[in-house]
């Protein structure tokens, strides 16, 4: 009797074992397309703190992981500024956070963060992600990664810009902007998720 | 006046033999295969008695180039494996790719995945895959297995990983 116990409690150990380990692997993935993303309060670079919700008006919300460095963020910074300036005014802003440690990476500090908006004119806040929190629940990746949200933080499209990184003037299909043209019309977003090459985030070491 | 310039035909000789050696010298460098999606697929997919093992990188990813090395020692240690360096620089970029796999000492299965649309393929090398590099893929065609990993490896966990993918 005792033996049977003793398994039983063995069997219900490995169970909440590997019960906590799946659900740590599902966090780690962090949020899918339907999901609710959270708010947060990061610093933004012109010093003050900054939230989805003091985006008055907004009927969704372009979130951006980017960063300085990469060239692929590089490669897409124009891009994002012309969203931006796009699609602030319908309601559709972008709010671009960079999450990259900075001892990894110097030239991503909160002071080459504000070099870097300064010298771009940067016309969206660029919030830094000092403790890599947001970009973790998120589940990014890499810069740049987006997530497109509803007005209520219902994930509507994770992924790329767009179908050509070296190219702007040869892209042929705009993935972000199908699917903010979709929430604008009040359709569902078509294509919600899409692949892009991109930097690792920089995470700081354990 | 122009005596200074005038160059005799042994000398102008000399100078094309001295200029045909050093470009041929430049040309026997690293020379990175520029393929497709489809021509990368073939390799993945093809039949094999060896793992094969393929690392994603670019000239551009610094944690990439810094572990290199360690995918060259182990190349060098199992012969039993066959490992495939897929650069994905952009095509212009080819000398640069090229450079850098010179001076780390790799020489063979170099390729540079010429593909304008990223979301064309990513998924198709594994559906795990958010994009980011440096990215690596087992495959087992013997055992029709694969195993993909997002991250950046250390000698000792690259070892490790290969073990246990062979004797799992």
């Amino acid at each position: 009797m005792t033996k049977i116990k003793l398994f039983f409690l063995i069997g219900l150990a490995f169970s909440f074992y590997s019960c906590s380990d799946s659900m740590g692997s599902q966090s780690k993935e962090g949020l899918k397309v339907g999901d609710k993303a959270k708010d947060f309060s990061l610093k933004n670079v012109d010093g003050k703190m900054m939230s989805l919700k003091s985006f008055k008006d907004a009927k969704g919300y372009i979130v951006v992981f980017t960063c300085n460095e990469c060239p692929y963020a590089k490669l897409y910074e124009d891009r994002i500024i012309a969203l931006h300036n796009k699609y602030a005014s319908k309601g559709f802003p972008v709010v671009a956070i960079n999450p990259n440690n900075e001892t990894i990476q110097p030239g991503d500090s909160f002071e080459m963060m504000q070099v870097r908006a300064k010298s771009k004119e940067f016309p969206f806040p660029y919030l830094r992600d000092e403790t890599q929190d947001i970009a973790r629940f998120y589940g990014a990746r890499k810069t740049p990664h987006i997530y497109l949200l509803k007005n209520n933080l219902e994930v509507a499209y994770i992924g790329g810009i767009d179908d050509n990184p070296q190219n702007s003037d040869k892209v042929e299909e705009r993935y972000l902007e199908n699917a903010v043209d979709a929430l604008l019309a009040n359709k569902e977003v078509q294509k919600n998720v899409t692949k892009a090459i991109g930097c690792t985030i920089k995470w700081k070491e354990s | 006046m122009f005596k200074f310039f005038y160059i005799s035909k042994v000398q102008l000789f000399s100078l094309i033999l001295f200029s045909g050696l050093f470009i041929s010298g430049k040309t026997n460098a690293q020379v990175l295969e520029i393929i497709n999606y489809e021509t990368l697929n073939k390799h993945i997919e093809s039949a094999s008695e060896e793992v094969k093992v393929f690392n994603f990188w670019a000239s551009w990813c610094k944690p990439c180039v810094e572990e290199l090395p360690h995918f060259k020692e182990v190349a060098d240690k199992y012969s039993s494996v066959k490992f495939y360096f897929i650069s994905l620089d952009f095509a212009k970029d080819k000398e640069k790719a090229s450079k850098i796999l010179e001076k780390k000492g790799i020489a063979s299965k170099v390729y540079l995945l010429d593909e304008i649309n990223p979301n064309s393929w990513i998924d198709k090398v594994d559906k795990t895959w958010s994009g980011a590099i440096p990215a690596t893929l087992f495959v087992d065609k013997k055992r029709n297995k694969t195993s993909f990993f997002e991250k950046s490896f250390s000698q000792e966990e690259l070892i490790k990983e290969i073990h246990n993918f062979i004797s799992d």
